[in-house]
C-alpha cells in the first residue's frame, strides 16, 4: 500500500533529480564566468559530482521500481535567477567571484537540506541500501559547501596580507 | 557607471535577506498552525519569536553600514517558500503533512545559513567587527534550529512507522 509519505518521498527524489539534471547543464556556464582557477576547478569539480548524483538517483529509482522523472523545482529556479542577475551586474572580477561562491553555496544548502531529509525518510521508506546512496551524495554536497566557504575565507586572508 | 563593490555585494544581500526575514515571519504562524505534532507547533512558534530578534539585529546591521533597512525582492526565497506551500496544500490531512513541513521549513533555514555565513564572511573581509558579532549570532540560531527540526524529522518519521506497523 502506497502511504502519502512514500508519495513525498518520491516527489522530493524527483525535486532533486531536476536540481541535479539542471546543474549538470549550467554549471559549465557558470564555470566560464569564474576568475580565479581555484574557483573554477571548484565549479568544474562539482559538475563531475553531480553527474555522478544524476546516475545515483537514477539507480535509487530502479531499485523502486520507478521512472526516474523530475519535477521542476522552483527553488532551484529562483537561485539560478538570482545567480544571473547579480553577477551579470558587476565587471570587477573578485567581487564577482564573491558573488559567484555566495551563490553556489545557497544551492549546496538547498541540496543539502533535500539529501538530509531524504536519508532521514529513506531508512524506514526505502530501505539501508537507499539510505546509504542519499548519505554519499550528502556529504559529498557538505564537502562542497566546505570547499567554497575555505575559497571565500582564502579571499579575506590574501587581501589581510596585501 | 560606478563599479560594483563587495560593499555593494554585502548590502544587496543584506536587502536580500532581510526581505526573506519578513516573509519568513508571516510563514511561520501558517505552518505552525498547519502543524499536526504540538512539538513542531512550538518549534514554529518559537522560530517565529526568534526571527523577529534576527529582524531587529538585521535593523542594526544596515544601520552600521549607513543604510537605509529596506528589502529586495528574493527570488531564491521565493522559490523556496512556494515550493513549501504546494507541499502544504498536496499533504494537507495527512500523516505525512508534518514531515512535508520539517522538510521544507528546513530548506528555508538552509537558505538562511548560507546567507549569514556569507555576510559574515563580507563582514570579516570589510572589517565591520560589530556585524560581524551580529551575523555570526544569528547564523548559529539558524543552525540550532536546523539541528532541532532534524531531530523533530527522525521522530516523526518513526511515529509514523510505528502508526502504520499497527
Amino acid at each position: 500500500m502506497i502511504s502519502k509519505l512514500d508519495d513525498l518521498f518520491v516527489d522530493t527524489l524527483q525535486d532533486v533529480l531536476y536540481v541535479e539534471r539542471t546543474l549538470v547543464k549550467r554549471l559549465p556556464k557558470m564555470a566560464a564566468v569564474a576568475s580565479s582557477s581555484e574557483l573554477k576547478d571548484a565549479i568544474l569539480g562539482h559538475l563531475r559530482e553531480s553527474e555522478i548524483h544524476v546516475e545515483r538517483l537514477e539507480t535509487i529509482f530502479d531499485m523502486m521500481g520507478k521512472p526516474a522523472s523530475a519535477k521542476k523545482c522552483e527553488a532551484l529556479e529562483g537561485l539560478l535567477k538570482e545567480a544571473v542577475s547579480v553577477t551579470g551586474d558587476i565587471s570587477e572580477e573578485e567581487t564577482r567571484d564573491a558573488a559567484i561562491i555566495a551563490l553556489c553555496q545557497a544551492i549546496e544548502h538547498y541540496e543539502i537540506a533535500r539529501y538530509g531529509t531524504l536519508a532521514c525518510w529513506a531508512e524506514e521508506l526505502g530501505g539501508r541500501e537507499i539510505r546509504l546512496l542519499l548519505e554519499e551524495t550528502l556529504e559529498e554536497e557538505k564537502e562542497a559547501d566546505q570547499k567554497l566557504s575555505a575559497l571565500a575565507e582564502g579571499r579575506i586572508n590574501q587581501r589581510a596580507a596585501a | 557607471m560606478a563599479e560594483k563593490t563587495l560593499q555593494d555585494l554585502f548590502h544587496d544581500t543584506l536587502k536580500d535577506i532581510y526581505y526573506a526575514e519578513r516573509k519568513i515571519l508571516t510563514a511561520l504562524p501558517k505552518m505552525a498552525k498547519a502543524a499536526q505534532d504540538p512539538k513542531l507547533k512550538a518549534a514554529f512558534e518559537t522560530h517565529r519569536d526568534q526571527t523577529e530578534g534576527q529582524v531587529e539585529r538585521l535593523v542594526e546591521v544596515f544601520g552600521i553600514i549607513d543604510a537605509k533597512p529596506v528589502g529586495k525582492t528574493c527570488p531564491g526565497i521565493d522559490g523556496i517558500l512556494e515550493e513549501g506551500t504546494e507541499v502544504m496544500k498536496e499533504f494537507k490531512d495527512s500523516m505525512a503533512l508534518d514531515s512535508a513541513l520539517i522538510a521544507a521549513a528546513q530548506a528555508v533555514e538552509h537558505y538562511e545559513i548560507s546567507r549569514y555565513g556569507t555576510l559574515r564572511t563580507w563582514a570579516e573581509e570589510l572589517e565591520l567587527t560589530q556585524a560581524v558579532a551580529l551575523l555570526g549570532e544569528t547564523l548559529d540560531e539558524e543552525e540550532a534550529t536546523d539541528e532541532a527540526l532534524s531531530m523533530l524529522a527522525e521522530s516523526s518519521i518513526n511515529g509514523q512507522a510505528n502508526v502504520a506497523a499497527e
